[in-house]
C-alpha cells in the first residue's frame, strides 16, 4: 500500500467522521492568542469534570510484568 | 492476512473508531457514554485545588501552602466565567517524545534508528505548540520506514521478548498472544486495547511457515508494525464526548497522558495507567498525588531538560563558532556540550529539585563563575548562545531577556533593518556607541530603547560569559543604565548589579509561570488565560508554594489543562 495513500486515508477519515480538522487546529494553536470568541461562552457548570473510562485495563494482563528500567536525564 | 493488510486494516478500523472518537455519528462514543461514563469530578474547584498540597511538609509550611491554594482555588472558580481556549483534540508526538516513549516502554536503545526521523519545523518556543493537527505525509512516510525498523529490532531483542512475553512465548497459545498484545498495546497506545482490536492483532501471530519462538517473535514484530503506525501511538487523541457542548471533559486516560507528557515528555507508566483505568484519576486529589510522584521520578529530569532547552534556546550554543587563537590573542576555551550540561545542572538544582522559590534560578551564584554574577544569565551555556563568533551581540541578548525572561512582546524588525555582523562589531567602536544610532531613529527607538539597554547592561560578560572590564580595543566597558523592573526604574552601574536587580524582580518569576503554562498547555497563554495565570503561585508566596513543584501542581489543576474545547460548536 502506498504510504501517501495511508496518510490521505487518515485525513479523509478525520475529516469525514470528526469535528472538522481545521477547527481542531484552530482550537489548539490559533485560538491561543486573542481569538477566544467561542471560548468565552459558558455552557456548562463551573466545575472540572473528568470522565471515567468504560474500558478498563485488566491487571491480570500485567501479572509478573517487569517494566523497563527507568532512564533519567536526556 | 499479512502485515501490510493488517496495517491497512488498523489504519482504517482503529482510526475510524478511535481517532478522536468524535462527532455525533460516533456510535461507539455514544454507547460509551450511555454505558457508564459519568461525571468524574467529585468536587468544586476549591476542593480540587486544595488537594494539590503535599502533606509531607512541616505544619506551618503546609498551612501556608493550604492558604495559598485556597486563594488559588477561589481565583480559579472565577476563571470559569471567562473560560480560556483549552488545548486538545489532536496533537502529534514530537520526535523526542517518540524516542522517550519507546525507550521507557521497551528499555531498548533505539536511538540509532530513530535518529533518521526528519526534524519538524517548530516555529514556536515549545515544540508541543506546533504539533496540533495532522502530521505531514512526508513525515508519515518516513515514520513508516522507521517503525518497521524499530519493530524488527525489538523482535530480535531477546530481552525485550522476555520482558513482554515472560515464560509464555508460544504463538500457538492464544493466552500468550493475548497477553503480549494487551501489554504492548496498552503501553504504546496509553489506553486499554479493546477486544475486537486485540482479536485482529492476534491474527498477526498466525504464521504457518514458522513455529516456536521465531513464530512468536515474528508475531510481535508484525503487531508492533501495526501498533507503531496506529494513530493512538503517533497522536495524543482527546475525544469529543458531547458534540453539543463547547467545553469537553477529558477522560482519565487522556488526563494521564496530559500529565506524563507535561512532566516526563513521555507516555504514562503502568501505575498511572492503572489509576486512569480504575477511575481514580478523576479525583483531583489523586491527580495531585500523581503529579508529586511523577516529579520525583528520574524521568521528570528529562522532561525538565526539554523545557529548559526550549525555554532558554540552549541549542543555539552549537552554532557558536569561535575563531582559532592567533598570535598575541588569548585562546578561548569553549565546550558547548559541557557548558550546556552545566546550565542543566544549575537549573535542575535551582528549579526542578529545589524546594525553594523559583527565584533561586535568577538569584543564585553560578559555579565556576565570578561570585558577583548571579542567576541563569551568568551561565556561559545560556549567554554563549547569544553571541556572534567571539564578540557579544547586545541586541540578541536584550531581545532574549525581554522575550524569554520578561515575556515582553517585541515586534519583528521592520523590513530593511540591519543586523549585526561580526566584522562590523570588530571595528574600534563600542557597541554602546553603535547602538546609540537606534535611539536617534524613532522607528528603531520604539523597541530598541529597552532591548539595547538590557543588552548593554550585560556587556561585562564576554562572548562566552567570562567577566571582563575592557574591550579588545582597550576601551573600558560601560554597562551602566536604568531599567524598569516591577514597575520601578532601577539604576545600576555594572553588570553584576543589574543581574542582582533582575534576580530580585517579580517580573521574571511571573514570566516563568506564564512560560511554564505555555509548555503545559501546548500554546502560549492569551488574554483569556489572564485569570488562570493569576491563580498560579505568585512571587512572594511561601517558597514551597512558589516552587517549581508548586507551579506544576497548580498548572495541572487549571481548567485549560484538564479540559478541551470542541470547536465544532459555535455559540
Amino acid at each position: 500500500m502506498k504510504r501517501v495513500a495511508k496518510e490521505r486515508m487518515v485525513l479523509l477519515l478525520i475529516g469525514a467522521l470528526c469535528v472538522p480538522l481545521t477547527s481542531l487546529m484552530r482550537g489548539s494553536v490559533a485560538r491561543a492568542d486573542n481569538s477566544t470568541q467561542a471560548a468565552t461562552t459558558v455552557l456548562q457548570p463551573p466545575a472540572i469534570r473528568i470522565v471515567k473510562p468504560t474500558v478498563a485495563i485488566d491487571p491480570k494482563d500485567f501479572d509478573g510484568f517487569v517494566p523497563a528500567p527507568v532512564a533519567g536525564g536526556k | 492476512m499479512n502485515t501490510k493488510q493488517h496495517i491497512t486494516l488498523s489504519l482504517t478500523v482503529s482510526l475510524t473508531a478511535a481517532l478522536l472518537s468524535c462527532g455525533p455519528a460516533q456510535h461507539k462514543t455514544s454507547s460509551q457514554r450511555s454505558a457508564g461514563i459519568g461525571p468524574g469530578g467529585t468536587g468544586d474547584a476549591a476542593s480540587q485545588t486544595n488537594a494539590g498540597v503535599s502533606s509531607s511538609t512541616a505544619a506551618a509550611a503546609a498551612a501556608a501552602a493550604a492558604a495559598a491554594d485556597q486563594a488559588r482555588a477561589l481565583a480559579l472558580t472565577g476563571c470559569y466565567k471567562d473560560y480560556p481556549a483549552a488545548q486538545g483534540g489532536l496533537r502529534s508526538l514530537s520526535n523526542d517524545q517518540i524516542a522517550n516513549v519507546l525507550t521507557d516502554i521497551t528499555g531498548v536503545d533505539l536511538s540509532t534508528i530513530l535518529a533518521g526521523l526528519p526534524r519538524r519545523e517548530q516555529g514556536t518556543k515549545f515544540p508541543n505548540a506546533a504539533l496540533a493537527g495532522p502530521l505531514a505525509s512526508s513525515f508519515i512516510d518516513k515514520w513508516a520506514d522507521t517503525a518497521f525498523s524499530v519493530a524488527a529490532a525489538l523482535a530480535a531483542d531477546t530481552g525485550f521478548i522476555q520482558r513482554f512475553g515472560g515464560n509464555c512465548v508460544d504463538a500457538a497459545n492464544p493466552a500468550c498472544v493475548q497477553r503480549v498484545i494487551k501489554r504492548l498495546g496498552t503501553l504504546l497506545w496509553r489506553r486499554p486495547v479493546d477486544p475486537s482490536t486485540a482479536a485482529q492483532l492476534a491474527d498477526l501471530f498466525k504464521n504457518p511457515n514458522v513455529s516456536g519462538a521465531p513464530a512468536f517473535a515474528l508475531g510481535v514484530r508484525q503487531m508492533l508494525e501495526v501498533a507503531l503506525l496506529d494513530a493512538h501511538f503517533l497522536y495524543r487523541i482527546e475525544a469529543v464526548r458531547d458534540p453539543a457542548t463547547v467545553i469537553q471533559p477529558l477522560d482519565t486516560f487522556e488526563v494521564a497522558s496530559r500529565l506524563s507528557f507535561f512532566i516526563w515528555q513521555s507516555a504514562p507508566d503502568l501505575p498511572l495507567l492503572m489509576k486512569a483505568s480504575s477511575g481514580e484519576l478523576a479525583d483531583p486529589a489523586m491527580i495531585a498525588q500523581e503529579v508529586d510522584r511523577l516529579l520525583l521520578d528520574p524521568r521528570a529530569e528529562r522532561g525538565f531538560r526539554q523545557f529548559a532547552f526550549d525555554w532558554l534556546a540552549l541549542g543555539k550554543l552549537d552554532a557558536l563558532k569561535l575563531p582559532a587563537a592567533t598570535a598575541g590573542t588569548k585562546p578561548v576555551s569553549f565546550d558547548a556540550p559541557a557548558l550546556r550540561e552545566q546550565a542543566f545542572s544549575f537549573l535542575t538544582a535551582n528549579l526542578l529539585r529545589s524546594s525553594g522559590s523559583v527565584q533561586k534560578a535568577f538569584s543564585s551564584s553560578v559555579p565556576n563563575q565570578d561570585p558577583s554574577l548571579v542567576g541563569l544569565l551568568a551561565l556561559p551555556g545560556v549567554i554563549g548562545g547569544l553571541s556572534v563568533a567571539d564578540v557579544t551581540n547586545p541586541v540578541k541578548r536584550g531581545l532574549f531577556v525581554n522575550v524569554r525572561l520578561l515575556c515582553h512582546d517585541v515586534p519583528p524588525p521592520p523590513p530593511g533593518a540591519g543586523a549585526f555582523k561580526a566584522e562590523t562589531l570588530a571595528l574600534d567602536v563600542t557597541p554602546r556607541e553603535r547602538l546609540d544610532k537606534h535611539l536617534t531613529n524613532p522607528s528603531c527607538a520604539t523597541c530598541h530603547t529597552t532591548v539595547d539597554a538590557i543588552g548593554l547592561s550585560l556587556e561585562s560578560l564576554d562572548a562566552v560569559g567570562a567577566l571582563r572590564s575592557q574591550y579588545s580595543s582597550r576601551k573600558n566597558i560601560d554597562a551602566s543604565g536604568v531599567l524598569t523592573f516591577d514597575g520601578q526604574a532601577q539604576p545600576f552601574k555594572v553588570t553584576a548589579e543589574m543581574l542582582k536587580i533582575l534576580g530580585q524582580s517579580k517580573d521574571v518569576q511571573t514570566c516563568l509561570a506564564s512560560t511554564l503554562a505555555e509548555f503545559a498547555w501546548g500554546a502560549p497563554p492569551g488574554t483569556a488565560n489572564t485569570c488562570e495565570l493569576s491563580s498560579l503561585p505568585q512571587p512572594g508566596a511561601a517558597t514551597n508554594v512558589n516552587s517549581w513543584s508548586g507551579m506544576v501542581r497548580a498548572l495541572a489543576n487549571t481548567p485549560t489543562f484538564l479540559q478541551r474545547i470542541n470547536d465544532g460548536v459555535k455559540p
